[in-house]
């Protein structure tokens, strides 16, 4: 898969999504409060308030100022308006309407492809103006409240206390005593009837009769002839004090139950299908999912040597039946919970694309960023890493590497540079490779210019990749120093902080037609699509991109070419290897009629390979092996596989390497 | 815990121990899969804590005969290493022993000493021995 990367990229999907979520949100709220003006509902007001905060909040995530902008000025407005700062009158709310309107464009012309949109001048001017003769100075008054209660109050808490007065609602405070074990229950629904009668303007904590109780105090604005001996009851209330009148014992509430709005402001904040956890949380998720499955083993034993004896077969049948279930969850959660911390990679490529477009802007160059392979995913944590090296070498090929626009038209170039990323899974390994068309690198220069430097001395030779010396530190071939490389900081940098990451970085290029930095980083944590198989007691697995089919095989459907086995795979032959053999593993005993053969490549070479059984395609969260521990270096790593057993993962570059070598090896002899 | 503790345990039938400074936590892997190419001191491949370390099986490192871990082996996790240690079972948390230590017999690289302590010996074994040098 590839596609051209959008200024914003995935993130513009995303912003899109939730900016449009959030509109919406805000015109169901203004629709609302059509009607109410100059009594506005002060829950929806907040709600309102919340969505335009929110949209500031995610446009200023992905860069989108001018929305943001705009949005904080309407945030602004409508501050003022739950403030009592601004008379929430028809013209506040046409002015309300119309920045919402404002901000509707402006999220469209994102939609429409727009990078980065604006509105010319600030919404502020624009509201303010429909707002002349709006505005009010706050009065304050005289607090009704007990002290210690006033204390506490928030500036919006106090606000509303005074709208209460103004428009002479009765104002009380409902005192709950609950019991521990449940009070989380009695507070909510407390809370649930206070709103559906009145407002709950705020609540906080009270005394307790005793240590086991938890005492809360909700000061609710409640409209003149409300019942507050029976709110009260509703509420399973300690006491209803009334601080301020209005509150008269007058016969039935409007409504006994909450109303769908205040339901839906109990419910936790949410955003459209995403949630954010810190990644300690999935840590702790994880080992719990390996605890469990260590419980769940002991069960089974435990559970098999119950049964060896029992009379009863409906019921062992039942509890046999419920491990198999259980055994089955279990193995499903610690592949999941490992998932979590796993991120498309293209949340990093459009951070780059991001960089990319704001950089050649400012260096005055014409190029675009081609991305392919952006559907691989990376650790969390790894993506985190990589961003700082990987933007340096992004930034680098903008400005050492694409030319200006006149340089290319006049070295006969097109006008437009082009930076191609792919990201690409190899063996252990996940590769990075940014391909500039720009002037490339002159070997010879780097050499000399290291000769003169000191870098390299006139003893030393040079070295057989003259274009390492560009990660020596105090290289840079920077004729000019310019604001986004150059200062000092060169690709020595880079190549340091991805000798952390236990990767490393190569290039290649060819002067006047470009230019390849290749990132190689440990996958870590990559979920890679494999082909489990059985060999000589093990599983083994290859990565799903090197698998080109897997056939079953007899004797007579092999041939032998230049002295080796092979077998006929489409219109080519490629060499045949027993897997067991290959890796010395014990030969499965017995073998007879056909064989399972999976027939793979890395690109440059094909084989097929014998292995006793072939188990299926999954996703795996291979786990790399560190060098010090020995082995045949054709296995990378380990993956757990459904069902709790672990596979080893193939290298299939070295496995294919291995079968030539001995082919090779055959001829010769 | 002062410094110069050890986590002492047994393998093979003998007494080991390491600096306890360096033990991570006691683990049990699911199982232990064998590695094509290792040497007989290595057990094989776990997945502790979603990360893959290689075993070394202490026994055999220690010219014993080699264990053959079944089903939960009991794994001592070392920090600094990217290997783990199977043993029998772990005797606990002891003071550095106050007996003279001896150089290790000839072959038995992986220790580092040999303490004589009442009923037997407790070899202090060389936990960066293993794999630091790509050899077993």
């Amino acid at each position: 898969m590839s596609r051209r990367q959008a200024p914003g990229g995935p993130f513009s999907k995303e912003f899109l999504a939730e900016a449009e979520m959030l509109l919406e949100e805000a015109v169901t709220c203004i629709d609302g409060l059509d009607g109410e003006s100059d009594d506005p509902n002060p829950s929806k007001v907040n709600a309102l308030f919340r969505a335009v905060h929110s949209l500031k909040g995610v446009a200023g995530m992905v860069g989108l100022t001018g929305i943001a902008e705009a949005a904080h000025d309407l945030e602004t407005l409508l501050d003022d308006v739950r403030m009592g700062r601004v008379v929430p009158s028809s013209a506040a709310f046409s002015a309300i309407r119309g920045g919402l309107t404002a901000l509707s464009s402006l999220v469209g012309r994102v939609a429409a492809g727009e990078e980065a949109p604006s509105l010319g001048e600030r919404l502020r001017l624009r509201l303010d103006a429909t707002l002349v003769g709006a505005r009010r100075e706050p009065v304050p008054e005289a607090s009704v409240l007990p002290p210690d209660l006033d204390a506490s109050l928030s500036d919006y808490e106090r606000h509303r206390v005074g709208e209460a007065a103004r428009r002479a609602k009765g104002l009380v405070l409902v005192d709950l005593d609950l019991d521990f074990d449940s009070f989380d229950t009695g507070l909510r629904t407390a809370m649930a009837e206070s709103s559906a009668a009145g407002e709950l303007i705020g609540t906080f904590p009270g005394t307790a009769s005793d240590p086991s109780r938890m005492a809360f105090r909700l000061l609710v604005a409640l409209p003149p002839d409300t019942d507050t001996a029976a709110l009260g009851e509703r509420c399973g209330a300690r006491q209803v004090s009334v601080v301020r009148g209005g509150g008269r014992p007058v016969p039935p509430p409007a409504s006994a139950n909450p109303t769908a709005e205040t339901a839906a402001e109990a419910a936790p904040q949410v955003a459209k299908g995403v949630v954010r956890v810190p990644l300690e949380k999935v840590a702790a998720l994880v080992d719990l999912a390996g605890d469990l499955a260590l419980t769940r083993g002991a069960l089974g034993r435990a559970l098999r040597r119950a049964l060896a004896g029992a009379p009863d077969r409906s019921a062992r049948y039942e509890a046999q039946r419920a491990f198999a279930q259980l055994d089955r969850l279990v193995s499903a959660l610690g592949p999941t919970a490992l998932s979590l911390r796993l991120v498309p990679v293209e949340t990093l490529t459009s951070r780059l694309g991001r960089a990319f477009v704001r950089t050649a802007a400012a260096l005055g160059k014409e190029a675009d960023f081609v991305v392919h392979g952006v559907e691989t995913e990376i650790d969390k944590v790894l993506a985190d890493e990589l961003a700082d090296p990987l933007l340096h070498i992004v930034r680098n090929a903008l400005d050492h590497g694409v030319e200006s626009p006149d340089a290319r038209l006049a070295a006969g170039k097109p006008r437009r540079g082009r930076v191609a990323l792919t990201v690409a899974p190899r063996g252990r390994e996940v590769v990075l490779t940014f391909s500039d068309d720009g002037r490339g690198i002159d070997r010879d220069a780097i050499v000399r210019k290291a000769r003169e430097t000191g870098l390299l001395s006139s003893k030393e030779p040079e070295p057989r990749d003259p274009f390492s010396l560009l990660f020596r530190p105090g290289f840079s071939t920077a004729e000019a120093v310019t604001e986004f490389s150059g200062r000092g900081v060169g690709l020595d940098v880079v190549a340091e902080a991805l000798a952390r990451l236990g990767g490393r970085v190569r290039v290649r290029s060819t002067p006047g037609s470009g230019t390849t930095f290749e990132v190689a980083v440990p996958m870590t944590l990559v979920l890679l699509e494999s082909l489990v198989v059985r060999v000589g007691g093990l599983r083994l697995a290859l990565p799903g991109e090197n698998v080109v089919r897997t056939l079953q095989a007899r004797p007579d459907d092999t041939e032998l070419v230049g002295g080796t086995p092979c077998l006929r795979d489409g219109d080519r032959a490629v060499p045949l290897a027993r897997l067991d053999s290959l890796l010395g593993l014990a030969p499965r005993a017995g073998r007879i009629g056909p064989e399972s053969v999976v027939v793979a490549e890395d690109g440059e070479r094909a084989a097929a390979f014998v292995v006793d059984s072939v188990e299926g395609v999954w996703d795996l969260l291979v786990k790399p092996l560190a060098d010090s521990v020995p082995r045949l270096r054709e296995i990378s790593g380990a993956a757990e596989v459904p069902g709790g057993e672990v596979a080893l993962a193939l290298d299939p570059g070295a496995l294919l390497a291995r079968v030539y070598a001995s082919a090779q090896a055959g001829r010769a002899a | 815990m002062t410094a110069g503790d050890l986590l002492a345990f047994r393998a093979g039938g003998e007494r080991f121990a390491v600096p306890l400074d360096r033990v991570r936590e006691a683990a049990r892997p699911r199982r232990i899969t064998p590695l094509p190419g290792a040497p007989a001191s290595w057990s094989g491949v776990a997945l502790v804590r979603g990360e893959a370390l290689g075993i070394v099986d202490v026994a055999a490192a220690a010219g014993l005969p080699p264990s053959t871990p079944g089903p939960l082996p009991l794994v001592v996790v070392l920090y600094g290493c990217n290997h783990a240690l199977l043993v029998d079972s772990i005797d606990g948390v002891e003071p550095f022993p106050t007996g003279r230590m001896v150089p290790p017999p000839p072959g038995r690289e992986a220790l580092t000493g040999v303490v004589s302590e009442e009923g037997g010996f407790l070899s202090l074994l060389d936990v960066d021995h293993f794999g630091a040098r790509g050899e077993p």
